[in-house]
């Protein structure tokens, strides 16, 4: 296999979706693409096309029943379709030609990057073109039904999700292979600032996606600073205590094992059967101090999340501190300490600005779980993003979960952007 | 001057370092040298305070070092680790300015020591700017050799400093390492598996094995009366006689009282070089001039006369 030839490179996107033969050759180079990486650029076209007949959006006379689908050929007409099929074509040949040329590796590295680069904005131009079509047909659809009194829904459909999952897909995957970190930054706030624009401009306001945020815009702002309290205030209580664990497991190895074993149960309790256990014995907590109720304490509201999202976050903390110091270089330290530098000199200038690269990746781990994991408070009154959720669960409304969890996959999005960018600020190599 | 008394240190069932009293008088330079697992590494630490003896007692100046500030101490000590341990993080500079920056020199002198240093150890002043990673492994080696140097420290500790060194830079290492401590009066202990640069460096050989000190003496006596047949064996055994040349000079065995003729060497030729120069000009005798201008003879004969 060609891949043979190309040095091996870590974390590659291509990899996890043909694992099958990660065992048979190394891992693919990170800037070209192997022969055998033409296979899932024909599974994705194949899924985009098999995805054609699904409704594109779907079109409902109130907000309670579910919509007929309407194809793209109805729902963007002849321009639309011919829009996004150019797009698609430019995009499945520009990766195709890049897969080929993967065989005389090396020397084409620049042209490698460029064609990276232009695979991305592509894929972003998919994604801007998918919701301005969607917002399109949405406003086209409310438009013909006047008589229906506003109350007129246009819901994404399965193709819209396809696709817009397919496009970011290969969005994330080419900016892997855009080593300059400028370039990259420009690429997200580019599809960043389109989408914003198209939402300013009242593009999309006719989607049932859209009035559902119209309408809950406050409680939305509301809804997601409480998210972000949340996640905070777990970290506040799981990285003092998660940190001080894999501190003392690095010094002293062996001893940690029965703490990491209690860490490992945790993990394994389901996470909304957690939320739920605290209840009780933090009412009881409560009641038994009840200068703690007048702080805000009890078994329900946010309290208790804090305690369940730091409960989660102490085992990958714990791991990720002892990592990160096992990764500081044993000789540097001695060296350090043999020279005359005190505890707090060495720790300040020499452990914390070596293990910072494999903390802040810890972070940005932990801090999309609890992201993720924070929706649960909304189960016990501690509000956050997850209300939405269970609200729209509640009253069978698609388009409010759909509104929670969109919310709530962006803020992780964002922290993960924003964490991974000052992991690249902080590399001490200087650019190759 | 160092003196260290009865000092024992044991890692579980292992005695690292067992017993140990030597000292080390002010401007000398001590070479410990004996077998892997010796116990070497541990007698430097136990001198900085990187581990704590079992039991007796490091003097240094006549302190006892268990007393003096422990931080301080060490900035006393120049330190050269076995595995180099430079900051991965900082440039080769900010590495050899670990010292000076602690004892918070001003900028300016820091700047001017450090590039002094550099040339010191035959490195170029645009390494500075580089990381640890982007110089080679032996280069690696004369920034840990410059950075302990930087404080112009009363006692170098020097773990195996030029293992990693090519034979013509270790030489001219080794050479520097001699003017600085000839002009600042340095008190050094080295760690090295080099024997040739234990007998050109060392005023005091030292030799353990299984953390016992078998036997402390000058170069020359070493060579002629090893305590033991290992020590013997760890000399060069049956070509320790060849080591032995390196430790005397023409000078010592020259017959002022002939003359021959031809370019005469120099009096401070270690007798190894001279047998090189017969066997290279097939001659049994050469003619020798030593400072003062006295001309001489040195012959075959006088060479391996004892
Ligand atoms: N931190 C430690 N923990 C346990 N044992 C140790 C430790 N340091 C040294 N030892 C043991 O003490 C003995 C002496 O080790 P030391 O490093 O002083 O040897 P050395 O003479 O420097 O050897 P080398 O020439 O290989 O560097 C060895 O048996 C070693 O295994
Ligand atoms: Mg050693």
């Amino acid at each position: 296999m060609n891949a043979t030839a190309t040095p091996p490179r870590r974390g590659n996107r291509a990899d996890a979706a043909t694992a099958g033969r990660a065992h048979a050759a190394p891992r693919a180079d990170r800037r070209a693409w192997d022969p055998a990486g033409v296979a899932p650029i024909v599974a994705a076209a194949a899924l985009a096309l098999a995805a054609l007949p699904a409704g594109f959006v779907g079109v409902a006379p109130n907000r309670l029943v579910s919509g007929v689908p309407r194809g793209l050929w109805e729902a963007a007409g002849p321009g639309g379709c011919l829009a996004l099929a150019m797009l698609a074509a430019a995009l499945a040949g520009l990766a195709l030609t890049g897969a080929a040329a993967a065989s005389d590796t090396t020397p084409c590295r620049r042209q490698a990057t460029l064609r990276a680069g232009l695979i991305a904005a592509l894929a972003a131009g998919i994604v801007v073109l998918l919701v301005a079509l969607a917002g399109a047909a949405a406003h086209a659809a409310v438009a013909a039904d006047s008589g229906g009194g506003g109350r007129t829904r246009v819901s994404l459909g399965a193709a819209f999700w396809v696709w817009l999952s397919l496009a970011l897909l290969v969005f994330a995957g080419a900016l892997r292979r855009v080593p300059p970190l400028p370039a990259r930054a420009a690429l997200i706030a580019a599809l960043a600032a389109a989408l914003l624009l198209l939402a300013g401009a009242g593009a999309i306001t006719d989607l049932s996606l859209a009035r559902e945020f119209a309408v809950n815009r406050a409680g939305w702002v509301d809804a997601a600073g409480r998210h972000l309290l949340l996640v905070g205030g777990g970290l506040l209580v799981a990285l003092p205590i998660g940190g001080a664990l894999g501190g003392w497991a690095q010094v002293r190895p062996g001893r940690g094992t029965g703490a990491f074993a209690v860490l490992n149960l945790l993990q394994t309790i389901p996470s909304i059967a957690l939320f739920a256990l605290l209840i009780g014995p933090l009412t009881a907590l409560a009641n038994a101090v009840p200068a703690l109720r007048g702080l805000g304490f009890g078994g329900i509201g946010a309290f208790p999340a804090i305690i369940a999202l730091a409960l989660y976050a102490l085992l990958p903390v714990a791991r990720g501190v002892e990592a990160a110091l096992r990764a500081v270089p044993a000789a540097a330290v001695a060296a350090g300490r043999g020279m005359g530098m005190t505890r707090l000199q060495l720790l300040a200038g020499v452990v914390l600005p070596l293990a910072l690269p494999t903390l802040l990746r810890m972070l940005r781990v932990v801090v999309v779980q609890l992201v993720g994991l924070a929706v649960l408070g909304a189960l016990i009154g501690a509000g956050g993003l997850g209300g939405f959720i269970f609200r729209g669960l509640g009253q069978t409304a698609a388009d409010l979960v759909l509104l929670g969890a969109l919310s709530t996959i962006l803020l992780a999005v964002a922290a993960h952007l924003l964490i991974g960018a000052l992991i690249a600020l902080l590399d001490p190599e200087p650019a190759r | 001057m160092i003196e260290l008394e009865h000092l024992s240190r044991r890692f579980g069932a292992t005695s690292a370092v067992d017993d140990l009293s030597l000292t080390i008088p002010r401007g000398d330079i001590c070479a410990l040298i004996g077998p892997s697992g010796a116990g070497k590494s541990t007698a430097l630490r136990l001198i900085n305070r990187l581990i704590e003896p079992d039991g007796g007692r490091v003097l240094i100046g006549g302190e006892d070092a268990a007393r003096l500030p422990v931080v301080a101490l060490r900035r006393r000590l120049g330190y050269v680790i076995q595995s180099v341990g430079l900051f991965p993080h900082w440039t080769v500079a900010r590495n050899i300015a670990t010292v000076p920056r602690l004892l918070g020199w001003e900028r300016r002198r820091i700047a001017r020591r450090v590039e002094e240093l550099l040339a010191l150890v035959g490195l170029e002043p645009a390494h500075g700017g580089r990381y640890p990673h982007q110089l080679s492994g032996g280069q690696q080696q004369r920034v840990g050799v410059a950075r302990a140097l930087a404080a112009e420290p009363e006692v170098l500790l020097m773990d195996e400093p030029f293992g990693a060194v090519d034979p013509l830079t270790r030489r001219s290492l080794q050479d520097a390492l001699k003017d600085i401590q000839a002009r600042t009066g340095t008190t050094i202990v080295l760690v090295t598996h080099d024997i040739d640069e234990a007998l050109r460096l060392a005023t005091t050989l030292a030799f353990l094995t299984g953390g016992r000190l078998v036997q402390a003496a000058t170069p020359h006596a070493m060579l002629a009366a090893p305590a033991s047949p290992e020590i013997a064996a760890f000399l060069g055994g049956p070509r320790l006689g060849l080591r032995l040349l390196q430790t005397a000079t023409a000078g010592a065995r020259t017959d002022f009282s002939r003359t021959a003729a031809g370019e005469p060497l120099d009096a401070d030729t270690p007798l190894d070089e001279v047998v090189a120069r017969m066997v290279a000009a097939g001659v049994t005798a050469l003619p020798v001039r030593d400072r003062a201008g006295r001309a001489g003879v040195i012959t075959l004969a006088d060479v391996v006369a004892r």
